[in-house]
């Protein structure tokens, strides 16, 4: 499954492809060479930073995601090409925020902060600097670890066909959205795929509340309306609703 | 003596040090110190300096014109980031870099490759180095904070002391990669770390290899004592954000203090820690601790003592960086167009264009005439189109209705002015509407004189009726005409949404409403941005529906004291 980086300083015409100039200098041949678009094809495309991706290249991605499909329309090109993949950013909201249209096309949603658990940061030095030193050790040594996750995502991808959404868990769903005013019914859909996905990893046939407590904010906290006045981050509403409408 | 042992771990091992920051004015110091660096630097270390306004293209290299014309086929031009793999690079006015170039120095320093996907060209190319930032901003101003996160070293003033010999160096060099460490002593580090409120685990790895290469330099395989404090000193002293609280007093201190310092203060990735926990140092730290209190700067001492936070990152300060991206254009894509008034070239796109006819331009030519490796015409051109940042046009619109004229309409100028400091520092533009009894006024056109905003406002009458949907339609054709010029409007409203004239200028409460909700309606379909600013004594749903009608955020003036106010409009406005 191809995994495609998609650096800040990309051109458009890698990002889309485009006419192939070596060959069309050296023999006059038109060729197209296809972009990061193409490759990304059936994998992921991850942008870090992506939340300082120039403009023209946000409306580029928001029209491929939206359509699963690259259209080129370039130096005399007239083509397209499925472009289906899983779209993954990671940045600093603090460095500037993402359009509001560009989050809307993440499914989930995640907060990473600094660990505040001594045991949990003496834990993350040591292994970073064992990684540091000898890369290859560390990597071999967690291998049967990586594995065993491997093993449990492919099992649950073969099971997730057949677990079950009990109506009461899809009413719970639903009312969390909209408790939360969570925009459009994207957020239900989300949040009830999540949630199967996560009984899935489990094992499970049926979808419990609890799996719906586990994945919610992950589905649900970019999907609020901001709030200036609000000090929480939606995170938090997030849960504040669950409690409301999900009591453990 | 701090600076010169820096500066001698750090020419140890540059590229897994990241960099050093060197917090000084320019002057035969820092030059000296500076090239002191340099002569320990093995021979043929790529050494480059960068200026703070380099250019995407020189940073991570695209294609090189004068090859690319001369041979007629694309030649691929390095940039910065790939010239410097194994060597040093030095950032002049760090403080000034711009956060996209912060952004690619950052990925860089992280995965130590550089990712080319510019102009045709693909590729991963080798680019590990140590960064030295050349820092002279002042107090307010100051590096990026997610670079100094990482650049293990943060130098105030460049010494006298003289620096390791050549010779010290190149042996630490070949004994740090065998130098142990107890895992107790990494213990102590993270708790020293985490009792001066440095969140980072980064600092904790540098701290660590810092630790090594002083043993290394000292020609031990084993780190000592000694190595851990001088490690803390320099890595974990400068990023100190708090004291640890002395341990007698332990308990009660966990009791009366707040939650770390403000977090609002910090980026998201230096989040102070809420666990107390933390604030006990590892048996066996105390002398490091000592160490690292020794070695804090008076006046971050002060501050920290004090209860301030020690560190404010340039987010909100920085206002010269933010100016300069706001003036300056970014790329998006080319046009066909003649190379005049300024333009650039698109060099790529010219050769695309021109690819394709260069066969039968070449059968065009007499036969066995002699001809350059490419054919362009003047029609091949493409010109690189830049968006320019417009200027930003504030309308304040002020409700100077009796209902306002009773309670709110003081503290609404207030606000206003307080808004008008923020354009002020912008080089924004203002205008002011503002609506009572039966008529909107435009008592201002977009100005960049806000002393005269401030005299007009101060001279605003109040009374008589809300006739809001004329308030709101003048705003709207102004927006309108700013948006026109080129420029971008942000209309920033005080109101209580109690409208109770309607738009033809009588007073019918039911259909002055429906007026407001129309012409909110239609103002919303222009996609103006728009921030409304509740001056209800209490926050009313109507004004909150209105601001749902304008797509407008929605601010009630009770709550809004005057920073969260100006970060509301600051959020508003186009970066």
């Amino acid at each position: 499954m191809p995994v495609v980086d998609l650096p800040l300083g990309a051109t458009e015409d890698r990002i889309t492809g485009a006419l192939d100039i070596e060959r069309a200098l050296a023999g006059g041949e038109k060729k197209f060479e296809p972009g990061l678009l193409a490759r990304a094809h059936g994998g992921f495309l991850y942008i870090d930073e992506v939340n300082l991706l120039e403009d023209h290249l946000v409306d580029l991605l928001l029209d491929v995601t939206a359509s699963g499909e690259n259209v080129v329309e370039r130096e005399g090109f007239s083509l397209r090409h499925p472009a289906r993949f899983v779209l993954v950013g990671s940045g600093n909201p603090e460095e500037g925020e993402l359009r509001p249209q560009l989050l809307d096309r993440f499914g989930l949603c995640l907060e990473v902060k600094t660990p505040t658990d001594m045991a949990d940061r003496i834990e993350v030095v040591k292994r970073r600097d064992l990684f540091e030193r000898d890369r290859a050790a560390f990597v071999e040594s967690w291998q049967k670890e990586e594995d065993k996750i491997r093993r449990r995502i492919k099992r649950a991808q073969t099971m997730i066909g057949d677990v079950n959404v009990p109506d009461d868990v899809l009413e719970k769903a639903v009312k969390l959205c909209m408790t939360l005013g969570s925009d459009g019914i994207r957020g239900e859909i989300t949040l009830i795929r999540a949630a199967r996905s996560a009984a899935a990893l489990d094992g499970a046939k049926q979808v419990t509340a609890a799996h719906l407590r586990k994945v919610a904010p992950l589905a649900l906290r970019h999907r609020l309306r901001r709030n200036v006045l609000d000090e929480f981050d939606t995170g938090v509403r997030v849960a504040r609703a669950l409690t409301e409408v999900l009591p453990a | 003596m701090s600076a010169a042992l820096a500066a001698s771990l750090f020419a140890v091992d540059p590229i897994n040090f990241g960099g050093l920051r060197l917090r000084a004015r320019v002057g035969s110091a820092r030059e000296l110190f500076l090239s002191d660096l340099a002569a320990l630097l093995p021979e043929g270390t790529p050494l480059r300096r960068m200026p703070a306004s380099i250019s995407e293209d020189r940073l991570l290299g695209g294609l090189d014109l004068g090859a690319t014309l001369a041979t007629g086929q694309p030649v691929a031009m390095r940039g910065l980031l790939g010239e410097s793999d194994g060597g040093v690079i030095i950032a002049s006015m760090a403080e000034r870099i711009s956060a996209h170039t912060i952004a690619h120095l950052c990925t860089a320093l992280d995965t130590g490759t550089l990712q080319m996907e510019r102009e045709g060209m693909h590729a991963i190319i080798p680019a590990r180095f140590g960064l030295v930032a050349l820092d002279e901003g002042e107090e307010d101003e100051g590096l990026a904070p997610a670079l100094l996160d990482r650049l293990a070293f943060h130098v105030r003033e460049p010494d006298v002391e003289p620096l390791a010999s050549k010779s010290e160096i190149h042996q630490a060099r070949d004994l740090m990669a065998r130098v142990a460490i107890d895992p107790a002593q990494i213990d102590e580090l993270v708790s020293v770390a985490a009792a001066f409120g440095i969140a980072s685990p980064r600092a904790c790895l540098f701290a660590l290899h810092a630790a090594r290469a002083c043993a290394a330099l000292n020609g031990r395989k084993q780190v000592s004592a000694e190595d851990l404090q001088e490690a803390a000193r320099l890595v974990l002293a400068p990023r100190a954000t708090q004291l640890p609280a002395p341990p007698e007093e332990q308990q009660q201190e966990q009791e009366q203090e707040p939650p770390a310092d403000q977090p609002e203060e910090r980026t998201s990735d230096d989040q102070p820690d809420d666990d107390n926990e933390i604030n006990i140092p590892e048996p066996g730290a105390e002398s490091m601790v000592e160490a690292v209190r020794a070695a804090l700067p008076a006046d971050l001492l002060r501050k920290l003592v004090a209860g301030d936070p020690a560190k404010r990152g340039p987010q909100n300060g920085g206002s010269g960086l933010e100016r300069r991206t706001l003036r300056r254009g970014r790329p998006a894509g080319s046009r066909a167009g003649e190379l005049s008034g300024g333009a650039r070239l698109a060099l790529l796109d010219t050769l695309r264009a021109a690819a394709p006819k260069q066969i039968l331009r070449k059968k065009l030519l007499p036969q066995g005439a002699a001809h350059p490796p490419l054919l362009l015409r003047k029609e091949d051109l493409r010109i690189k189109r830049l968006i320019e940042r417009t200027r930003v046009a504030t309308i304040f619109v002020v409700d100077a209705s009796g209902s306002q004229a009773l309670h709110r309409l003081g503290e609404a100028k207030g606000a206003v002015q307080l808004l008008l400091a923020e354009c002020y520092v912008r080089r924004d533009e203002a205008a002011l509407i503002s609506f009572r009894g039966k008529e909107a006024r435009l008592l201002l056109p977009p100005t960049r004189s806000l002393a005269r905003v401030r005299r007009e406002l101060a001279q605003l009458p109040g009374g008589g009726g809300t006739p809001l949907a004329l308030g709101i339609s003048m705003a709207a054709n102004m927006a309108e005409t700013i948006r026109r010029k080129g420029d971008t409007p942000v209309l920033v409203f005080f109101t209580d949404g109690q409208a109770n004239v309607t738009a033809s200028g009588v007073g019918d409460r039911a259909q002055a409403e429906t007026d407001a909700i129309q012409a909110a309606r239609q103002l919303r379909a222009s996609g103006t941005r728009c921030l409304l600013i509740d001056t209800s004594p209490r926050p009313q749903p109507r004004a909150r529906k209105l601001a749902d009608d304008l797509g407008a955020r929605y601010l009630p003036l009770p709550a809004a004291q005057a920073q969260k106010l100006s970060a509301a409009v600051k959020a508003e406005l186009p970066r």
